[in-house]
C-alpha cells in the first residue's frame, strides 16, 4: 500500500482524507519523487545517517521497484569520510549558496514570474505551499513533492478523465519546470566539486526526470 | 534647378507605397497610428501627417488641391501657405466644465471656440459627404501622407538647407535644428502635407517612420492598416508588388501627377457600384464615380487602370486566375511590406539604446 | 542599419519617441463584437506609451488570407483613454443636486461604506431584489457583477434585451440565433449580400475578407437606403426604403419559386416547408390530432406512394433525413381522431400562394423602391451562387425586424444557402471560453472542482437525453442556458417602473394588426404563464439601489434619458456608477467609483467562433489613481457589507426566493474562500478550466496566455452557444456553422425540429405572421415625414472612446445628424447648423451634416454619443419611443419561451418618425433639470 507524504506542501482542502492505494507503476513514480523530495528538502542528522548507512540506496530501490520504465538508482556513495557537521555544511554550501542553488527561480530569467507560475500549478491541483520560510514554493524538494502528489492523484483518480488531467499536469510541470532547469542544476552540482553522494543524487535526479518526462510524454501523446 | 538628390552616387533607392483604394474603409486607423507615435506633443495637436479624406471633398487643409505649389513646366509654381484655420482641428474640449463645473446640463461637451476659426474645420471635416445626387451619391476614401517626392520642391524652396532626401531610401527629412520656421516648404508643397509647430517654431511632416524602417519595421500607418491595403517597399525592386502594380500592370498611379514633383505614393483607383437609372433600374454600363472626376485626381492613365481592374475581375469571376488580384488580396499580410517585416515587439528599444551617435560620420 | 543614416539631433528626437522598455499583450475588453484584436502594448517606466496591432495570427486555411493585423482606429487610440480628461481616477460623491456636476472626491472606505449602507437599508426594508444591476455585455464586468449580484440575491436584467442585440427572426427560424461562421469563411462566398451591416464602420478589423473575396471572384451587393462606407466597395448598391427589406427578400423568394430555382432537397429536409398544415385551423397537423394519446409535437409530411396514393409520413424528430422522400406538392384529406375529415397541405403550398398574392417583384417595387428587374436578377444570382448574408444586429432594432430576418432566412433556405462554406447569415456568439462559467460554478477550487462541474453538466445532459431520446447534444444542453444565469427580462421592470407603459399603450405606434390593447396582451401573456419565474420585477416593488457597471442606462435606454430620470430616478435611494470614465449615467449618479482601464487589468475578450481564438489582455500598467479592477471592487464591497452589517448588529436575510444569505459570508463566497482574491490566480483557473473541457489546448494556463497573447481554441467546450454552432470543430479550415444539420441531418432546436418558417402559435396566426411577410414600420413617434435609421459609428465602440480627444478630432468633434440636401434646403438648414430633431416623444439639438449619400426622407444620427455631448444633455434616444413588438410577449410554444439573451420583448428604435427644423436659440441655454 502506498500513501503520499508531503513536506513542503499542504493540502488546500484540509477535510480531504489521504487514502491508501494499491502500489503500481504510477505509485512507483510517486514514491521515487517522494524519496528525491526528501533528499533535496534539506540535510539534517537523519539525512547524514542515511548517507553513512545504505539507507538511501534501500529507499530508492524500494521506490523504483514497480516502475514501468528503466531507471536504476544504483548505490548511493557513502558519506562516512566526512563528519556530520561537515556534511551539513557542505549541503548548505552547494545547495543553498551559489554553486548549485536548489531554488528553481534562480535558474530562470524571471524568478518572480516563475514562482507565480509554480504556485498557480500547486493551487490548481489542490495544494498550497507550506509556511516554512526556508522552503520557498519553487524549492526542488517542494517541486518533487508536487510531482509526488499529482502522480499519486493520477493513480487514485476515480475517473479516467481526472487521471488524464493529473497526467497532463505532470507533463506540463516537466515541460515548464523540471526539464528546463534540472539538467543545468545537475551540471552545476558536478562543477561544485562536492561530495559523491550529492553528485550521485543530482545525476540520478536528472536521469529520472528525463526518463519520467519521456514516459509521460509517451502516455499522454504530448 | 537645385538637386537635393545624392550627386555622389547619381542614383538612389526609393521607398514607395501603394494604397489600394478598393480596400480602404476610411477608418483612420493609419491616421491614429501615426498621430499616437509622432505628433502627440505640444505644438503638434493639429498635425496629422497621415490623413484619410472623403473624395470629392475639400479635404485637409481645406481646399488644398487649389492652393498651388509644385512645378509647372519644370519651374516652381507659386503656392499658398495654408493657414492654421484651414487645417482646423487641434481642439481643446470643455471636459472640466461639463463634468465638474457645477453647471449641470446648461453646458455640454464641445470643442472650445478660441475665436481663431479652428473649430470650423478639421482633418476629416467633410467625412462621408461626397458628391452626386440621390440615388447616385458617391464618394471614396483617399489616404494621404507626404509623397517623399523624387523632386522634393519643399527642400528646394528651403532657404536654410534644413531639408534633404535620404540617400539609402529616398525619404525626405528635415533637420529641425537647422529649420528656422520660414515655412517656404509649406508654400512649395503642392500636396500641403507640411505642418507648422507653433510651440517649437519648426515645420514638420511625415518622416516615413524612419526609426522603424531602420529596424526593418514597416511604417505605422501601413502596419496597422486593418484593411491590409498599404504596400511598402523599394520602387525599383522588380520582383516586388509595388514595381509590378505601378510599372508592369499600370494599375497604381500617383495623385495629381501634373503637380510635377514625382510622388512616390501610388494609388489603385477606386471602382464603384453601378449607377441607377431614373426608374431605379441599374445602369450596368456606368460606374457611380464619374471617370472624369478620377481623371482630375490621377490623370488620364486612370481609365486604362480601371479597365484593367475590371477585366481582371471578369477573369476571376469566370473561373480564371489573376496574379494581379492575388497580389492585391495579400494572402499573407507580411507580403505587403517588402523588406520591412520585422515584428517591433521583438526589438530591444530601451530608451537608452535607440539614439545614434550624431557626431559620427555616416558610413556608406 | 546605420549606413548613411542622417546625423541630426532632431532625428534622434524621433528615435526616442519610438522606444520602450517592456511589452505586454493587450486587447480591448468592451462589447466590441466580434473584436478580439490582439495588441502589443508598449510601456516605458511602467507607463503605457502606445500600442500596435500584434499581427501574429497564423494562417488558418491554405488559400484563405490570414487575419492580420486586426485592429482599428479605436484600438490604436486606446492608450489615449488612459489619461483622457473623461477618465475617473478617484471615488466621487455627489454634493449638489443630481446632475449638477458638483462632486467631492472621497476615499474608498467612505465610498464603499455609503454603497454598503444603502444596500443594507434596501435589503432590510425591501429585500435584496430591489438592488438592481442593468446587465451589460462587457466581459470585464459580467463576471464580477453577476457573481456579486447572484450571491447578494439582487436583480440583473437580461443584457440582450436592454441592448436588443439579438436576432429575433433567426431565433424564430432556427430556435437559436448564435451560429456564426468565422470571418475568414466570408472569403469562400461567391455572392455576398451586405444587409443591415456597414462593415467598414462596424467590422473594421474583419471587413477585408469580404473585399478580398471580391478580388477572388465574389460579387458583393449592398442593400441599404444610404450610400455608405461599405457601399463603395460593392458591385451593386441597392437602395431600399428603410424597413422594407422583408418585401424585397420575399419578392426574391417569389421569383425563385416561380422560376423553379429552389433547392428542393434542401427545402424538404432542412425546413418545415414540407410539413402539413390543416386547412380548417391553419395549424400544423399534429399526432395528437389523429390520436388522443399522440404527441403534440409530432408533425407530418406527404410522401409519394404508388400513384395516385399519397402517404402521411411522420417527420422525424431525431433526424432530418426522411425515411420516405418528402413530397412538396399536393394535398391530402385526413381523418382526425374525432372522425372528422380535414384537408392538409404542405407549408410550401401556403407559401406559394402567399408570395404570389402579394410579393411579385412588381407588387413590392412600390414598397421597397427596388426595380423589378433588379429583384429578378438578384434572385437568380442567389439561387445560382454560394451566398452569404453579411448581417448585423440592426434589423432586429426595427419593429418588424423579426419579419425582415425570417424573410432573409427563407431566401437562404430556398436556395440551400447554409451549412456549407461561404454561406449563411450571421448574428453573434459568445461560446467556447468555458473558464469563467466553470470557475464561478465551482464549489472548490482546482481541478477536482472543475471535474465536479463538468460531471454535473454531463449528468444534466444525460437526463435530458433520457427524457427525450431524440435530443442531440445541442438540444440536451439547452437547459443550461437557463441554469447558468439569474438574469430576468427587463420588460417587466420597464413596464412597472420606468414610464414605458404610457408609450407602449399608444395603439397608433404599434402595428395595426395588434388585435387587442397592449395592456390586455400583457395580461394574457402573464395569465397564460408564459413568463412564469421571470416577473419578479412586477411584484417586488421598485428598485432602490442601482449599480451601473459597464453599462450606461441614461445614454442607451431607448425612450430617452428624460423618461428614466423622470420615472425611475426618484424611486432610487442611491445610484452608484462604476466606470473608467465619466458617462451620462455617471453625471446623474450619487456615487462614482473608478474602475481600472483595460490596460490596467487582466482580462479576455468575448470568445467567438467568428475568430476562433481567445484573446488575452495583460496588466501593462498599474491602475491610474485610486482606480480598482471591478473584480477587486466588488470583493471590497462584500467586505464593506459585512462591516456595516456588524456595526448594525445584522447577521442574515432572505432573498425573494426564500434563500438565506449571511452578510459575513459574502466575501468568502465571492472569492471562493479567498482563492479568487488574487486575480492572476482567477485568470489562471479560468484558462486551466477551459483546457479541462478541451476548449483550449491542453496545458493552457496564464503563462501560455502571457507568451502567446491569443490562443486558438481547440474544441467547442461545454457552453450552449458553442454547441449551437452544430458543426464539427474546424481544424485547419474556416468555420461554417449548421454543418451537422445539413450533412448529418441533426434536428434543429425548434418546435418542429426544422428550420421553421411557419409559426402556428395562435398569436402569430392572429397577427397574420404565421409565414414571413412584410409590414410597414409603424408610425412610432407620430406622423412625421422622416425616418431615422442610424447605426453604429466608426469613432467609438458604443460610448467607449466617444470622448477620446484624439478620435474626436477625426470628425467634427460634436455629434451630427446626416440629412439629404433636399430635406435641409426645404427647412432652411445649412451644413453644420444646429437643428432640432423632434417628434411626439421629445427632441434633441444636433449639428446638421448635409450629404446626398443619405436619401430624402432618411436621417442618420450614429449611435454612441453621450447625452452630455448635446445641449441640455438630450441625445437621440429622446425621440425613440422604445416600443416593443407585442407579438414578442408570446410564449408557451416550443422554442418560443423565455430564453436568456434570446426570446423576450425588447425595445426598438429604427425607422422612428421624426422631423427637424433650425434650432431655436433657447435650446442651447436650457437650465439644469431635477433628477
Amino acid at each position: 500500500m502506498f500513501i503520499y507524504s508531503l513536506s513542503g506542501l499542504e493540502l488546500k482542502d484540509t477535510g480531504q482524507q489521504a487514502v491508501e492505494i494499491e502500489e503500481n507503476e504510477t505509485t512507483a513514480r510517486s514514491a521515487t519523487y517522494q524519496v528525491f523530495g526528501r533528499f533535496f528538502a534539506g540535510a539534517d542528522d537523519e539525512h547524514y545517517e542515511m548517507a553513512t548507512s545504505d539507507q538511501w540506496t534501500k529507499e530508492f530501490a524500494t521506490a523504483v521497484e514497480l516502475l514501468s520504465f528503466d531507471f536504476d538508482p544504483g548505490s548511493a556513495p557513502s558519506a562516512d569520510s566526512v563528519s556530520k557537521d561537515d556534511y551539513l555544511a557542505e549541503f548548505a554550501r552547494v545547495f543553498q549558496g551559489t554553486p548549485a542553488i536548489i531554488i528553481a527561480g534562480s535558474h530562470f530569467d524571471d524568478a518572480e514570474q516563475n514562482l507565480a507560475e509554480v504556485v498557480r500549478f500547486y493551487e490548481y491541483f489542490g495544494l498550497q505551499a507550506g509556511d516554512e520560510s526556508d522552503r520557498p514554493p519553487d524549492h526542488l524538494g517542494t517541486e518533487c513533492d508536487f510531482m509526488q502528489f499529482v502522480t499519486f492523484k493520477e493513480a487514485a483518480s476515480p475517473s479516467e478523465r481526472l487521471a488524464g488531467s493529473y497526467r497532463r499536469a505532470q507533463l506540463d510541470f516537466h515541460d515548464r519546470q523540471l526539464s528546463l532547469w534540472i539538467p543545468g542544476f545537475t551540471e552545476k552540482v558536478s562543477a561544485a566539486g562536492t561530495l559523491d553522494v550529492f553528485n550521485w543524487a543530482a545525476e540520478h535526479l536528472a536521469a529520472f526526470v528525463a526518463a519520467d518526462h519521456a514516459h509521460i510524454r509517451e502516455v499522454t501523446g504530448g | 534647378m537645385t538637386s537635393v538628390l545624392h550627386p555622389e552616387t547619381g542614383e538612389t533607392q526609393q521607398v514607395a507605397m501603394v494604397f489600394d483604394l478598393n480596400k480602404c474603409m476610411g477608418c483612420q486607423t493609419c491616421s491614429i497610428a501615426c498621430k499616437v507615435l509622432w505628433t502627440s506633443e505640444e505644438g503638434e495637436g493639429h498635425q496629422w501627417w497621415m490623413t484619410v479624406n472623403t473624395q470629392p471633398g475639400l479635404g485637409t487643409p481645406k481646399g488644398w488641391e487649389d492652393m498651388g505649389g509644385g512645378l509647372e513646366d519644370g519651374k516652381p509654381r507659386p503656392g499658398h501657405q495654408p493657414r492654421r484655420e484651414e487645417f482646423g482641428g487641434g481642439w481643446d474640449f470643455n471636459y472640466e466644465e461639463v463634468f465638474y463645473g457645477g453647471k449641470g446640463n446648461s453646458t455640454y461637451l464641445h470643442p472650445v471656440d478660441k475665436g481663431d476659426g479652428t473649430t470650423r474645420w478639421g482633418m476629416n471635416w467633410d467625412e462621408d459627404q461626397g458628391g452626386g445626387e440621390d440615388p447616385n451619391a458617391y464618394y471614396f476614401y483617399l489616404p494621404r501622407l507626404c509623397n517623399h517626392c523624387t523632386r522634393p520642391v519643399c527642400a528646394e524652396a528651403c532657404p536654410t538647407g534644413a531639408m534633404y532626401k535620404r540617400r539609402e531610401d529616398g525619404i525626405v527629412l528635415r533637420n529641425e535644428e537647422a529649420c528656422k520656421g520660414f515655412r517656404f516648404c509649406m508654400e512649395a508643397c503642392p500636396y500641403k502635407k507640411i505642418y507648422y509647430n507653433y510651440a517649437r517654431h519648426v515645420a514638420q511632416h511625415c518622416i516615413m517612420c524612419f526609426p522603424r524602417l531602420e529596424e526593418n519595421v514597416a511604417p505605422a500607418c501601413a502596419r496597422q492598416c486593418p484593411g491590409r491595403l498599404v504596400f511598402v517597399g523599394m520602387l525599383d525592386d522588380e520582383e516586388g508588388p509595388i514595381h509590378r502594380l505601378v510599372n508592369e500592370w499600370g494599375v497604381a498611379m500617383p495623385l495629381h501627377p501634373e503637380f510635377g514633383t514625382g510622388p512616390n505614393i501610388f494609388y489603385i483607383p477606386p471602382l464603384s457600384p453601378y449607377r441607377l437609372n431614373e426608374d431605379m433600374s441599374i445602369d450596368y454600363e456606368t460606374p457611380r464615380i464619374p471617370p472624369e472626376y478620377l481623371e482630375s485626381l490621377f490623370g488620364p492613365k486612370v481609365h486604362s487602370a480601371i479597365d484593367k481592374l475590371k477585366s481582371e475581375l471578369e477573369t476571376v469571376r469566370s473561373g480564371g486566375t489573376s496574379e494581379m488580384l492575388d497580389t492585391l488580396i495579400a494572402y499573407e499580410w507580411l507580403s505587403l511590406f517588402g523588406p520591412y517585416t520585422q515584428d517591433p515587439a521583438d526589438l530591444d528599444r530601451s530608451p537608452s539604446k535607440v539614439s545614434v551617435d550624431i557626431s559620427a560620420k555616416p558610413t556608406s | 542599419m546605420t549606413s548613411g543614416a542622417p546625423r541630426t539631433g532632431s532625428d534622434n528626437r524621433y528615435r526616442q519617441r519610438w522606444a520602450w522598455d517592456s511589452v505586454a499583450w493587450g486587447t480591448h475588453c468592451v462589447d466590441c463584437y466580434p473584436g478580439n484584436c490582439s495588441y502589443r502594448v508598449f510601456t516605458g517606466d511602467g507607463t503605457v506609451r502606445f500600442e500596435e496591432a500584434a499581427g501574429t495570427f497564423a494562417p488558418v486555411e491554405p488559400g484563405v488570407p490570414d487575419k492580420n493585423p486586426m485592429g482599428c482606429n479605436k484600438g490604436a487610440a486606446w492608450s489615449r483613454q488612459l489619461d483622457n480628461p473623461d477618465r475617473i481616477t478617484t471615488p466621487l460623491k455627489r454634493v449638489g443636486p443630481r446632475g449638477s456636476g458638483e462632486w467631492e472626491p472621497i476615499g474608498w472606505e467612505e465610498a464603499l461604506g455609503i454603497l454598503a449602507g444603502s444596500i443594507i437599508d434596501t435589503i432590510e426594508t425591501a429585500g435584496p431584489q430591489a438592488v438592481l444591476h442593468e446587465g451589460t455585455p462587457e466581459m470585464t464586468t459580467v463576471v464580477p457583477t453577476h457573481r456579486f449580484m447572484n450571491l447578494l440575491g439582487g436583480t440583473i436584467t437580461d443584457f440582450n434585451a436592454t441592448t436588443n442585440d439579438f436576432n429575433v427572426g433567426l431565433h424564430i427560424t432556427f430556435g437559436k440565433y448564435s451560429p456564426v461562421s468565422s470571418v475568414d469563411d466570408w472569403f469562400h462566398s461567391d455572392l455576398i449580400l451586405v444587409w443591415h451591416l456597414n462593415p467598414s464602420f462596424t467590422r473594421i478589423p474583419h471587413a477585408h475578407f469580404a473585399f478580398e473575396a471580391r478580388y477572388r471572384g465574389a460579387e458583393v451587393v449592398m442593400f441599404a437606403p444610404d450610400y455608405n462606407a461599405s457601399a463603395m466597395h460593392c458591385d451593386l448598391h441597392v437602395p431600399v426604403e428603410p424597413g422594407s427589406d422583408a418585401a424585397l427578400a420575399l419578392a426574391m423568394c417569389q421569383v425563385i419559386l416561380e422560376e423553379g430555382l429552389e433547392d428542393k432537397e434542401f427545402v424538404a429536409e432542412q425546413t418545415d416547408l414540407g410539413l402539413l398544415v390543416r386547412d380548417d385551423t391553419g395549424r400544423f397537423l399534429r399526432e395528437s390530432d389523429l390520436d388522443p394519446d399522440g404527441r403534440d409535437d409530432q408533425f407530418f409530411t406527404l410522401a409519394k406512394g404508388i400513384e395516385p396514393h399519397q402517404v402521411l409520413n411522420r417527420a422525424g424528430r431525431g433526424s432530418l433525413k426522411p425515411e420516405l422522400p418528402v413530397r412538396l406538392e399536393g394535398s391530402m384529406e385526413v381523418t382526425l381522431a374525432d372522425g372528422s375529415r380535414v384537408d392538409v397541405r404542405p407549408v410550401i403550398s401556403l407559401l406559394r400562394e402567399h408570395l404570389d398574392s402579394a410579393y411579385t417583384p412588381e407588387a413590392v417595387a412600390g414598397n421597397c423602391g427596388v426595380h423589378p428587374d433588379t429583384i429578378r436578377n438578384l434572385a437568380r444570382k442567389v439561387a445560382a451562387n454560394r451566398t452569404n448574408v453579411l448581417f448585423g444586429a440592426a434589423a432586429s432594432k426595427y419593429y418588424h425586424g423579426d419579419l425582415i430576418e425570417r424573410s432573409l432566412c427563407l431566401l437562404l433556405a430556398l436556395t440551400g444557402n447554409w451549412g456549407k462554406k461561404g454561406t449563411g447569415i450571421r448574428s453573434w456568439s459568445a461560446g467556447m471560453f468555458d473558464g469563467p462559467a466553470i470557475a464561478m460554478a465551482k464549489a472548490q477550487p482546482g481541478v477536482e472542482g472543475t471535474e465536479a462541474v463538468i460531471m454535473g453538466l454531463e449528468m444534466l445532459a444525460a437526463a435530458q437525453k433520457a427524457a427525450d431520446p431524440t435530443a442531440t447534444d445541442e438540444i440536451a444542453s439547452e437547459g443550461l442556458t437557463r441554469l447558468a444565469t439569474q438574469m430576468v427580462p427587463p420588460f417587466f421592470h420597464w413596464w412597472a417602473n420606468t414610464g414605458y407603459r404610457e408609450r407602449w399603450t399608444k395603439e397608433d405606434w404599434h402595428d395595426p394588426s395588434m388585435p387587442r390593447p397592449f395592456e390586455s396582451l400583457v395580461e394574457e401573456a402573464l395569465d397564460a404563464g408564459w413568463w412564469e419565474g421571470t416577473t419578479k420585477m412586477l411584484s417586488s416593488g421598485p428598485p432602490r439601489v442601482l449599480i451601473e457597471c459597464g453599462g450606461n442606462m441614461l445614454r442607451r435606454t431607448r425612450g430617452g434619458r428624460s423618461i428614466v430620470l423622470e420615472h425611475l430616478w426618484p424611486k432610487l435611494d442611491l445610484v452608484a456608477v462604476i466606470d473608467q470614465r465619466m458617462s451620462a449615467t455617471g453625471l446623474n449618479a450619487d456615487l462614482i467609483l473608478p474602475a481600472a482601464q483595460h490596460y490596467e487589468k487582466i482580462d479576455f475578450h468575448i470568445p467567438t467562433p467568428h475568430l476562433m481564438h481567445l484573446t488575452f489582455s495583460d496588466r501593462a500598467q498599474a491602475p491610474a489613481g485610486e482606480a480598482l479592477t471591478e473584480w477587486e471592487l466588488f470583493a471590497r464591497l462584500a467586505e464593506a457589507l459585512a462591516t456595516e452589517a456588524q456595526r448594525r448588529g445584522l447577521e442574515s436575510y432572505k432573498d425573494a426566493n426564500g434563500v438565506a444569505h449571511r452578510y459575513d459570508a459574502l466575501w468568502s463566497a465571492y472569492t471562493l474562500d479567498g482563492h479568487y482574491a488574487d486575480e492572476e490566480r482567477l485568470a489562471d483557473e479560468m484558462l486551466r478550466d477551459s483546457a479541462q473541457t478541451g476548449a483550449l489546448p491542453e496545458g493552457t494556463d496564464l503563462s501560455s496566455a502571457r507568451r502567446q497573447g491569443h490562443i486558438p481554441f481547440s474544441g467547442w467546450g461545454i457552453l450552449p452557444y458553442a454547441k449551437a454552432q452544430a458543426s464539427p470543430f474546424p481544424v485547419g479550415e474556416t468555420h461554417t456553422p449548421y454543418r451537422n444539420h445539413v450533412e448529418k441531418g441533426d434536428p434543429y432546436p425548434t418546435l418542429t425540429r426544422r428550420a421553421q418558417f411557419y409559426i402556428d402559435h395562435p398569436w402569430f396566426l392572429e397577427a397574420g405572421e404565421a409565414l414571413p411577410c412584410h409590414k410597414e414600420p409603424p408610425a412610432m413617434g407620430g406622423d412625421h415625414p422622416l425616418k431615422i435609421t442610424s447605426g453604429h459609428c466608426r469613432w467609438s465602440i458604443h460610448r467607449m472612446n466617444i470622448g477620446n480627444r484624439l478620435l474626436l478630432q477625426t470628425h467634427r468633434g460634436t455629434p451630427h445628424a446626416v440629412v439629404n440636401p433636399d430635406d435641409a434646403t426645404a427647412r432652411g438648414v445649412s451644413d453644420h447648423d444646429e437643428i432640432e430633431v423632434f417628434n411626439a416623444t421629445g427632441g434633441f439639438v444636433v449639428r446638421a451634416k448635409i450629404s446626398p449619400s443619405v436619401r430624402p426622407g432618411q436621417i442618420i444620427v450614429y449611435n454612441g454619443w453621450e447625452s452630455y455631448q448635446f445641449p441640455g444633455w438630450r441625445g437621440p434616444n429622446e425621440i425613440e419611443g422604445g416600443m416593443v413588438k407585442w407579438l414578442h410577449l408570446a410564449g408557451g410554444y416550443g422554442h418560443l419561451n423565455y430564453t436568456p439573451t434570446a426570446w423576450q420583448p425588447a425595445t426598438v428604435d429604427r425607422a422612428t418618425r421624426v422631423d427637424f427644423r433650425p434650432a431655436a436659440d433657447s435650446w442651447t441655454t436650457t437650465t439644469t433639470e431635477e433628477g
